[in-house]
C-alpha cells in the first residue's frame, strides 16, 4: 500500500525533489504522416547534474530523421546522438560545471510518422544522469511516455525556421593524444602518443551536423571560397590524429551546421618549415644553383680559352 | 569504623589549633568559595575616559582599582553603569569598554566601578560624559537606473540595477509614489552602493515601469521616486536571411553579455562560455567583478565562472544557463562564487587539530560542513581580505573518512556550497601532499581541464585502458565510464 502511494506521488508530482525529470516536449501530440514532426527533449533538475546519457526508446511507426543538438545544454557530446540496433536513440555529454534548472533543452528530434495510430516514446531505464559532485553520485530520473496519436489527414506545423547563422566561433587545439605507446604520458615526445586536433563548436540554430579537417602547406584565409574548396577535406571527428605529425601544415577545421552554414577556423603551424623547405626556398636554392653553376661553366670556358 | 577515626583525627588537630589561636586572639576563618571574609571594597577606577568613535559606539577607558582586603582575591572586574543608571550596563575584566548600539548625535555620562573576588564593589569614578558623533539626516540618491530602451521581441528576462551614493536598501514596486516601507519588493542584491533584481516572466509588447526607493542605514528613505522603464518589442524579430558558407556574421545575431558577481579580493575570475573559456579578469579589493563579453550569437548558452584565491586554490564552476536574444544586452548579476577551501592536512590524528583555510569575500560569515556519522555545521568569520581559517577539535569525529565543505554569507546573499573535500581521521597526522593538490582530469599537464584532456578521454572511451594509459579512469574501476566523464566534468577549468 505505501508502495502503491509512493508510485502515484512521483507520477502526480513529476518536479520531486532531488531526482531529474526527462520530458518530451512535441509540438502537438496527434500528427500527421505527409510531413515530419519536432519533439523537443528536456531535463528539469534541482541540483547541478553534469553528464547525461539518454536511451529513448522509439517505436516502431516512427522514424527518426534528424535529432539536433541546437540550443542543446549539452556542450560537449560523448556519443552525439544514433539510433542503435534495438531502435533505440542513444547519446550522452557532459556539461561542464553542471546543469541546474528547468526545461534544459538536450535534443529535438525531427521525426517523420510512418503509419496511423498510436504511438509510445519512452525513457528507457537505462539512461543515467549523474551530479555535479566529485563522486559523481547518479541521479534518480524521473520520465512519463510521450503517447503521440497519428492521423493521416492532419497537418503538420510546419517547421521552416531559416537557420542562417554560422556555428560559433570556435577554437581548435592542436595536442598529444597520449597513447599508451610509451611509459611517459603526455610529454611533449611524440613517442608517446598522436598529435590531434581538438574541437567543439555550437551551432544554437540548427545544430551541428559534422566537422571536417584539412591540412596544408599554404596559408588560406577561411573567407576565400575558390581556394578553401580546394583543400583536402576529411570528414572529422574530435580528436583527430593529424597526418602531419611533424606539425608543419596550416589545420583547417571546418564546422557545419544542418542548414550547411559553415564557419572555418585556422591553425597556424606549431614547427613552421625552414625557409629552405618552403616552395620560395626551392625557387631561391634552385636559381643559387643555377648562377653557380653558370659562373663555373664560365670560368671553365675562359680556362679553356687561356 | 573508618568514619569514626577519620573524625577523631581531625578533632585531634582543629580543636588544638584552635587553642592556639584564642591564646594569640585571632580569628581562623573558613572560606566558602569566594566569600573568604574580605569585607573590603576595591579602590574607586581613576582617569576614566570617554571617545566617541562613530555614530553608535564609544569608548572608555580607565586605570586599574587595587584590592586592600583580606585576604586580597584581587580585582574581579569592572561595572560599567551609563547615564547615572543604577544597574550597570555591563561588566568587564579590562581596563576598556567599547559601548555599542547608541544613538547618533546623542549626549551619555559614564561611570565605572570596580568589584573584587567577595563581589565587594567600589564607589563608582568620577562621571565622564561625550556624545556620540551626528550623521547627516540625508537620503540616498539614486543614479544609474538600467535598464532603458525597448527590448527585442521574445527578451523574457532582464537585471533590473542602479546605484545610489550612500549604502542603503532599496526596494521598488509598480505603484507610483509608495512609501519606501510599503513598497513590496526588495532588491536580491542590495544594502551597499549597488542594487539589482534579476526580472523574469517578461512579454512581448509590454512596457515596465519600476518605482524604486531607497532607505540609508541611518533610516532615512527617499521621499521620491526613482523610475526605472523599459519596454519589450511587440513584434518578432526577424534573422536577416543569407545564403550559406562563408558568409559574414549577422549583425543582429550579436548580442553583448555583462557577468557581475563576487568572489574574493583580488582574484582572477575566468569566464566560460559551453564550457570553452572566453574571457577573465581581476576582482577589485571588494572582491566585486564585472565581465563584459560581445559578439556572443543569439540562442541557450551555458556560462560557468570560476575564480584563483590569492593562494592559487580555485574555485569549483558557477554554471548559469541562459537564452540570449538578438540585439539585447544581458545582465546576469548576483553571481556569488563559493568559497575556496583547503586543508593541512589529508589524514588527522584524532584529537589532533584540523586547519581549514580559504578565501571569499570581504568580512563575509563562512559556513563549515563536516559530512560525518554526526554532521557538524559551524562558522567562522572572514578577515577583511575575505582569507577564513578554521580549526577543527577531530574528537568531534570517528575514526574513518570524512569530507568538508563552506558556503558564504554577505548580507542577504549566499553563496553555493565550495567543492568537496576529503579527509581521513586516524592515528596519525599526514599533510596533504603539493602533488595530490594537482588538478584531476589534466593528463596533458597544461594545469587545465578543458577540451584536450576530453579529447584525450573520447580517444580511450570503448578502447581496451593500456596499463601505460594516462589516468582516465578516475574512479579506479577499472574501465572508462560516464562516471569518470562525470568526475572530469566536476574538475573542469576550460
Amino acid at each position: 500500500m505505501h508502495k502503491l502511494l509512493l508510485l502515484i506521488t512521483i507520477l502526480l508530482v513529476p518536479h520531486a525533489a532531488f531526482a531529474a525529470v526527462i520530458s518530451f516536449d512535441p509540438q502537438e501530440t496527434t500528427v500527421g504522416m505527409s510531413t515530419p514532426f519536432l519533439v523537443g527533449i528536456t531535463i528539469d533538475s534541482d541540483t547541478p547534474v553534469n553528464t547525461i546519457r539518454g536511451v529513448i526508446d522509439v517505436p516502431e511507426s516512427m522514424e527518426v530523421v534528424d535529432a539536433s543538438d541546437g540550443n542543446s545544454i549539452i556542450n560537449l557530446w560523448i556519443e552525439r546522438p544514433y539510433i542503435n540496433d534495438a531502435r533505440q536513440l542513444v547519446f550522452s555529454g557532459i556539461v561542464p560545471g553542471g546543469f541546474e534548472g528547468y526545461r534544459g533543452k538536450l535534443l529535438t528530434l525531427t521525426i517523420q510518422a510512418k503509419r496511423e495510430g498510436v504511438a509510445r516514446f519512452i525513457v528507457n531505464p537505462s539512461s543515467r544522469i549523474y551530479k555535479n559532485d566529485e563522486s559523481a553520485s547518479p541521479q534518480p530520473i524521473i520520465s512519463r511516455p510521450l503517447d503521440l496519436r497519428v492521423s493521416a489527414g492532419r497537418d503538420n506545423i510546419s517547421n521552416e525556421i531559416p537557420d542562417t547563422a554560422l556555428p560559433e566561433r570556435f577554437m581548435p587545439v592542436v595536442a598529444l593524444i597520449p597513447d599508451g605507446s610509451s611509459d611517459t604520458q603526455a610529454t611533449s615526445s611524440i613517442e608517446s602518443g598522436h598529435w590531434a586536433v581538438s574541437f567543439v563548436a555550437q551551432d544554437k540554430g540548427s545544430g551541428i551536423a559534422g566537422y571536417a579537417v584539412a591540412e596544408s602547406f599554404s596559408r588560406i584565409e577561411p573567407a576565400d571560397e575558390r581556394k578553401v574548396r580546394r583543400l583536402s577535406w576529411r570528414d572529422a571527428e574530435s580528436p583527430y590524429v593529424l597526418a602531419d605529425q611533424r606539425l608543419s601544415s596550416y589545420v583547417y577545421v571546418k564546422a557545419i551546421d544542418k542548414e550547411g552554414n559553415v564557419r572555418i577556423e585556422r591553425l597556424d603551424p606549431q614547427q613552421p618549415r625552414p625557409w629552405y623547405r618552403t616552395a620560395l626556398g626551392y625557387i631561391l636554392i634552385a636559381l643559387i644553383a643555377l648562377i653557380i653553376l653558370n659562373a663555373l661553366r664560365t670560368r671553365i670556358n675562359i680556362s679553356r680559352r687561356k | 569504623m573508618k568514619k569514626l577515626a577519620s573524625l577523631i583525627i581531625i578533632a585531634a588537630v582543629l580543636i588544638p589549633l584552635s587553642l592556639y589561636a584564642n591564646s594569640f586572639n585571632l580569628t581562623l576563618t573558613f572560606c566558602n568559595g569566594l566569600d573568604c571574609g574580605d569585607v573590603t571594597a576595591p579602590s574607586t577606577p581613576t582617569n576614566l575616559e570617554a571617545e566617541a568613535v562613530s555614530t553608535s559606539q564609544i569608548n572608555l577607558s580607565w586605570d586599574a582599582s587595587i584590592d586592600p582586603g583580606f585576604p586580597a582575591l584581587g580585582i574581579l572586574g569592572y561595572k560599567i553603569y551609563r547615564n547615572g543608571g543604577g544597574t550597570e550596563v555591563a561588566t568587564t575584566t579590562g581596563l576598556s569598554y567599547s559601548d555599542t548600539g547608541l544613538a547618533d548625535g546623542t549626549l551619555y555620562t559614564y561611570t565605572v566601578s570596580a568589584f573584587d573576588g567577595a563581589y565587594n564593589e567600589s564607589a563608582q569614578s568620577s562621571s565622564v560624559s561625550t556624545t556620540t558623533l551626528s550623521v547627516p539626516s540625508v537620503a540616498p540618491n539614486a543614479s544609474n537606473g538600467s535598464p532603458s530602451g525597448t527590448f527585442a521581441a521574445g527578451t523574457t528576462e532582464t537585471t533590473l540595477s542602479l546605484a545610489t551614493d550612500i549604502a542603503a536598501t532599496c526596494k521598488y514596486g509598480t505603484v507610483a509614489d509608495t512609501a519606501y516601507a510599503a513598497l513590496p519588493n526588495t532588491f536580491s542584491t542590495t544594502g551597499g552602493t549597488a542594487h539589482s533584481k534579476l526580472l523574469s516572466g517578461l512579454a512581448n509588447g509590454v512596457t515596465y515601469t519600476y518605482y524604486v526607493r531607497c532607505q540609508s542605514t541611518t533610516n532615512v528613505a527617499m521621499t521620491s521616486d526613482y523610475t526605472i522603464s523599459f519596454a519589450v518589442a511587440s513584434a518578432p524579430v526577424r534573422v536577416p536571411g543569407g545564403g550559406g558558407g562563408d558568409k559574414d556574421e549577422l549583425p543582429l545575431s550579436q548580442v553583448n553579455v555583462i557577468v557581475r558577481g563576487i568572489a574574493y579580493p583580488g582574484s582572477t575570475i575566468n569566464l566560460l562560455k559551453d564550457g570553452l573559456a572566453v574571457a577573465s579578469t581581476q576582482a577589485g579589493p571588494d572582491a566585486n567583478f564585472e565581465i563584459q563579453l560581445s559578439g556572443v550569437g543569439s540562442g541557450t548558452f551555458t556560462f560557468s565562472v570560476w575564480a584563483m584565491d590569492s593562494q592559487g586554490v580555485r574555485s569549483t564552476l558557477y554554471p548559469f544557463t541562459v537564452t540570449l536574444t538578438s540585439g539585447v544586452t544581458t545582465v546576469i548579476g548576483g553571481v556569488f562564487i563559493p568559497p575556496t577551501v583547503s586543508l593541512d592536512l589529508s589524514t588527522v590524528k584524532r584529537g589532533d587539530p584540523l586547519r581549514v583555510l580559504g578565501q571569499t569575500v570581504p568580512n563575509a560569515t563562512v559556513s563549515l560542513i563536516f559530512h560525518s556519522d554526526t554532521e557538524i555545521i559551524d562558522q567562522v568569520a572572514a578577515d577583511a581580505r575575505g582569507v577564513w581559517n578554521y580549526v577543527l577539535d577531530t574528537l568531534k569525529l570517528e575514526y574513518g573518512d570524512h569530507t568538508a565543505q563552506a558556503r558564504a554569507a554577505k548580507a542577504t546573499d549566499i553563496s553555493t556550497l565550495s567543492k568537496t573535500l576529503s579527509f581521513k581521521v586516524g592515528t596519525v597526522n599526514i599533510p596533504v601532499k603539493k602533488e595530490t593538490s594537482a588538478l584531476i582530469g589534466d593528463y596533458n599537464a597544461d594545469k587545465k581541464v578543458d577540451l584536450v584532456d576530453f579529447s584525450i578521454m573520447l580517444y580511450w572511451y570503448k578502447r581496451p585502458l593500456a596499463t601505460t594509459a594516462p589516468p582516465v579512469d578516475l574512479n579506479r574501476d577499472g574501465k572508462l565510464d560516464l562516471v569518470d566523464f562525470s568526475i572530469f566534468a566536476y574538475h573542469w577549468t576550460g
